[in-house]
């Protein structure tokens, strides 16, 4: 039997010749071995790459979790409390400035509507 | 292989999405320079809940209601545009990942004002704002078991005050 290195060394030819050459017994159940070792291969693979990916997730997640918690901007509660009725005026304001927006946009229509 | 590479590239869409909550993008933000920062804590909230009664605003809307249903609550206001805009990505891409209904858009003189709501028909558990004009960006999240109707009429009564006054 040929070794690994000598096989590497062969030329195209070579190998072309040797497949042709009917003489030379194929060894029984081939097929049946390299595909059995190929798909043990792959399954080795697939479950490492799923292993892998478990631990990306869990280690993810932890690192995620473990995020520390902010600091409170204030020691007091009534200024807690100002700061966020500041807050809710600011979102009130945008509110109100889009339904002024729309309002101004209907008016013109309702003028043409009571001129009629 | 290749499905093995499309779910890892899945899991890691799927972390970075949850990466964008409030907690963490105010970590990330927070200590830049140029930034407005403000949070508070759920321990706060308790805090803020057992305040003897406080005159708040004029009265007519029950702004103190809502407060007492807050859990959280983070502001970023950043005028320096570079991070306004990194800021800008990265809460739209957690809105757009997470199950976020708009709730009202307004776009005026190059400003855009967004109100955001997660949660059911009945409670809204995390409330968010978006403002963005050229070169700054507000954003406000607010977490919490807040209801629905009252927060829809609460916005609504600012609304209608502010209309009044106008006409």
């Amino acid at each position: 039997m040929k070794s690994l290195d000598e096989i590497t060394r062969l030329s195209a030819e070579d190998l072309e010749r040797i497949g042709a050459d009917e003489s030379i017994p194929i060894p029984e159940n081939l097929a049946a071995r390299v595909y059995s070792t190929v798909s043990g291969r792959s399954r080795r693979v697939i479950l490492g790459s799923i292993a892998a990916a478990v631990a990306v997730v869990l280690a993810g997640g932890f690192i995620l979790s473990r995020q520390p918690s902010p600091k409170d901007t204030f020691d007091d509660p009534y200024l807690a409390y100002a700061a966020v009725e500041k807050a809710l005026a600011m979102v009130e304001g945008k509110v109100s400035k889009s339904i002024d927006k729309v309002q101004q946009a209907s008016a013109p229509i309702e003028k043409v509507y009571y001129w009629k | 292989m290749k499905r093995l590479y499309i779910i890892l590239v899945l899991i890691a869409m799927s972390l970075e999405a949850f990466a964008q909550d409030g907690k963490t993008l105010y970590n990330k933000y927070s200590d830049l320079e140029g930034v407005e920062a403000v949070y508070i804590s759920p321990a706060m909230f308790r805090l803020i809940g057992k305040l003897p009664e406080v005159e708040v605003g004029d009265g007519e809307i029950d702004i103190a209601s809502a407060i007492n249903s807050m859990r959280g609550f983070y502001l970023l206001h950043v005028e320096k545009e570079k991070i306004a805009s990194d800021l800008y990505a990265d809460v739209k891409k957690r809105l757009d990942r997470e199950d976020f209904e708009l709730l009202m858009e307004a776009k005026d003189n190059g400003e855009t004002v967004r109100l955001y709501t997660a949660g059911d028909e009945k409670i809204v558990r995390t409330f968010i704002m978006l403002a963005r004009e050229p070169g700054e960006t507000t954003f406000i999240s607010i977490d919490g078991e807040m209801s629905r109707e009252e927060l829809e009429t609460m916005i609504a009564k600012a609304a209608a005050k502010d209309s009044q006054e106008l006409f």
